[in-house]
């Protein structure tokens, strides 16, 4: 090492004389020795690791925080708002869930969001199977709608969703919601599926058609098997988006009693105005089944992201 | 019977591009036929569409005694080696060499049995649990040909099966495929753009360019009485040399040739003035110093480069006379540079000058415009290779 740098230097000297910009470089620049660049390395490492974990808490700290509140009680709470609580009192998840009112919400949102999930991944990846491989030049056109439903923002087609349902006699609002909550992540689904049976090769289908299958054969015994990954992503998205899903709720919903849990939570808002630390049991227990789910597929889901390709 | 032919078989593209031309081959049972050309020629479209992949545009296609145009890829009973394998990533070895016959009703025991007799045949008893991705590209390679053994087909469908295996397991595969079809007998159609493998392994050869077949016939009738300069220079490595000459008054002139030849008289030369390429294959080449012009053709070559190959050697030279008029910085033409195989004890190196001949027996003739073979030599005198190249006297004399 040490005579590298050292021929390097001596090199350099050498070309000095004859340089335009040998002023320039008279002195020998600052080559970090061995110990030196260990220590950079070093201090990178630290930096990077703090960020990281500034980041982490940062993100996380709310959440911790809300934990902490829903164990208080409300006087403990008005005393001090940020700090450990005195019990790890779970009374304040008991009486939300011994709330009718809100397990009627529960109720609504799992049946809805129940409902709209399998329809639309079935759905959406048989579209986006046919898409891929079955329509050719003439699908275009039905991606290209696909494509712009992505792109239109929410508030511009609520009113119209609203008119429709109406117009289709729709009056149930469990009903309405699965309608357009099926139709509503179909536009990322559809392309997610597309994009994957894309890139699962021809070939593959040719060698089934010629061991004997039809269509629907290969989709059912060979496509699906292999899309796991996307499935997944799209059930699993698709879940976590509907299940927090409240403008469209409030839009299309009439009658108290129909209400999903989100929408119910901003209710809930004015019911339990001061009692902050219930607030937060109901917040925390509405999350847990969407990080229950990404905690579960998690694996699945970041390996559809990195896009391992199929091999054959 | 399980013969395949071909009758005026076209196949146009909606843009306009003609894959396969007015293809006409007859493939009887249990022929092993090779499609040999080089990309783009459509060899690939025409293997396709026997197995009914691709529409036929015109013609028929005759599976046995049945107009095929119009039966379902499934119901043809050809089975096909995909160029990528296509292995069902999920499924395990045996359930992928066991899905064809799944699909078609049989039954467990049925299955198990015909999967285990493939597995067998092709070494692949101990990995049938494994799923393709934890199979070496050979190993993958023999689970495609098991998943097309166990229907037992009427047809092979192979598409470049090799060309993605290294050179070694590509000879190794080889053989077993040859192994495979003595076995088996099926009538086999094989695609390849490798003309050693087209060579080896072929019982019948056609050789298509641009959509057309340029002839189809035995190997050995390809190599040796090729019908036009295209199947002449593609069959042959290292390829056979086609130089310009023009013969007239009874005289061969050659580019780059010391000295033009005599060939008024000699039997099966064109008579009338006629622009020609005369095809010489590199073990045709002589160095003994004997230089006849009613015999031979000499061309006083310089060497460019050696390629040492232990047992052989190849030397690629051009004329001195093409080298001393071209200007330094005009680019080599590619089809002035020559090559000779030589035995291996030759030395030889870069920039010597050594006298190449031919003799007028030993070579080939083409029409210079279309290709066309006018001459071939006979087969006597092609056998004398590589003993004549070490500069003895040549075989030729004795024989007369």
């Amino acid at each position: 090492m040490a005579s590298r740098e050292e021929s390097v230097v001596v090199a350099s000297a050498g070309t000095q004389a004859a340089h335009p910009h040998a002023a320039l470089e008279s002195q020998p620049s600052i080559r970090p020795t061995p110990a030196s660049r260990a220590v950079w390395r070093w201090a990178r490492e630290i930096a990077r690791y703090a960020i990281l974990v500034v980041a982490s808490l940062a993100g996380i700290f709310p959440v911790l925080w809300m934990v902490t509140v829903a164990m208080k009680d409300q006087a403990e709470y008005a005393n001090e708002r940020v700090g450990l609580p005195d019990a790890l009192s779970l009374s304040n998840f008991s009486s939300v869930l011994s709330d009718p009112q809100f397990l009627k919400y529960v109720l609504n949102s799992v049946i809805v969001v129940g409902v709209a999930v399998p329809v639309l991944t079935i759905t959406s990846v048989m579209a986006g199977y046919a898409l891929a491989r079955l329509w050719g030049r003439a699908g275009i056109p039905i991606l290209f709608v696909f494509l712009t439903s992505e792109l239109i923002p929410l508030p511009i087609v609520a009113i119209p969703l609203l008119l429709t349902v109406k117009h289709l006699g729709i009056e149930d609002g469990t009903v309405r919601l699965i309608f357009v909550y099926s139709v509503l992540m179909m536009g990322f689904a559809v392309l997610l599926a597309r994009a994957f049976f894309r890139s699962i090769p021809e070939e593959l289908r040719e060698a089934a058609r010629l061991d004997g299958c039809g269509e629907l054969q290969i989709f059912w015994r060979i496509m699906v098997p292999l899309a796991r990954s996307p499935i997944t992503l799209i059930a699993v998205l698709s879940f976590i988006l509907l299940w927090n899903e409240v403008f469209l709720a409030v839009v299309l919903l009439d009658s108290v009693n129909d209400r999903t849990l989100p929408l119910g939570l901003a209710e809930f808002q004015g019911k339990y105005s001061s009692d902050w630390p219930k607030m937060a049991a109901a917040l925390i227990l509405s999350t847990l089944p969407t990080i229950a789910l990404f905690a579960a597929f998690q694996g699945r889901i970041t390996s559809q992201f990195s896009r391992s390709t199929v091999r054959e | 019977m399980a013969s395949i032919e071909f009758k005026q078989v076209t196949k146009r593209y909606k843009d306009g591009t003609v894959a396969v031309s007015e293809l006409d081959l007859a493939i009887p049972h249990g022929e092993f036929m090779i499609l040999v050309g080089p990309s783009g020629c459509g060899k690939t479209t025409a293997l396709r569409m026997v197995a009914g992949l691709e529409d036929i545009s015109a013609g028929e296609i005759l599976l046995g005694d049945q107009v095929a145009n119009d039966i379902e890829p499934a119901d043809r009973d050809v089975a096909m080696i995909f160029q990528n394998y296509a292995l069902f990533p999920h499924m395990s070895v045996y359930d992928n060499m066991a899905f064809p016959l799944r699909m078609r009703g049989f039954k467990k025991p049925e299955v198990m049995r015909a999967v285990d007799d493939a597995a067998e045949m092709l070494g692949l008893g101990k990995l049938l649990r494994r799923k393709p991705s934890q199979l070496s590209g050979g190993q993958r390679q023999r689970v495609a040909m098991g998943r097309a053994i166990v229907r037992h087909p009427a047809v092979f469908l192979m598409d470049e099966p090799l060309s993605n295996l290294d050179a070694k397991l590509r000879t190794q595969m080889r053989t077993e495929l040859a192994r495979m079809h003595q076995h088996l007998g099926v009538t086999t159609i094989y695609v390849t753009h490798d003309q050693t493998e087209a060579m080896t392994l072929g019982s019948r050869i056609a050789v298509m360019r641009d959509g057309v077949v340029q002839q189809a016939g035995s190997p050995h009738e390809l190599f040796h009485r090729p019908a036009n300069s295209f199947v002449a220079s593609f069959l042959g490595s290292p390829p056979m040399n086609l130089v310009r000459g023009r013969i007239a008054d009874g005289a061969l002139e050659v580019k780059g040739a010391s000295h033009p030849s005599r060939v008024d008289g000699r039997p099966g030369w064109p008579g009338e003035p006629r622009d020609v390429l005369v095809g010489v294959r590199p073990d045709a080449w002589r160095i003994d110093g004997h230089e006849d012009p009613s015999e031979r053709i000499t061309i006083d070559g310089e060497v460019e480069v050696v390629e040492d190959l232990g047992s052989e050697a190849m030397i690629y030279f051009r004329s001195a006379a093409i080298i001393a008029g071209a200007d330094s910085d005009s680019p080599v033409e590619k089809e002035d540079v020559l090559v000779a195989r030589v035995a291996g004890v030759m030395r030889s190196s870069p920039g010597e000058r050594i006298k190449f001949h031919a003799e007028l027996n030993a070579v080939h003739l083409f029409d210079a415009h279309t290709g066309e073979a006018l001459l071939a030599p006979d087969d006597s005198m092609s056998r004398n290779g590589l003993g004549a190249a070490l500069g003895g006297p040549p075989q030729v004399e004795l024989e007369h």
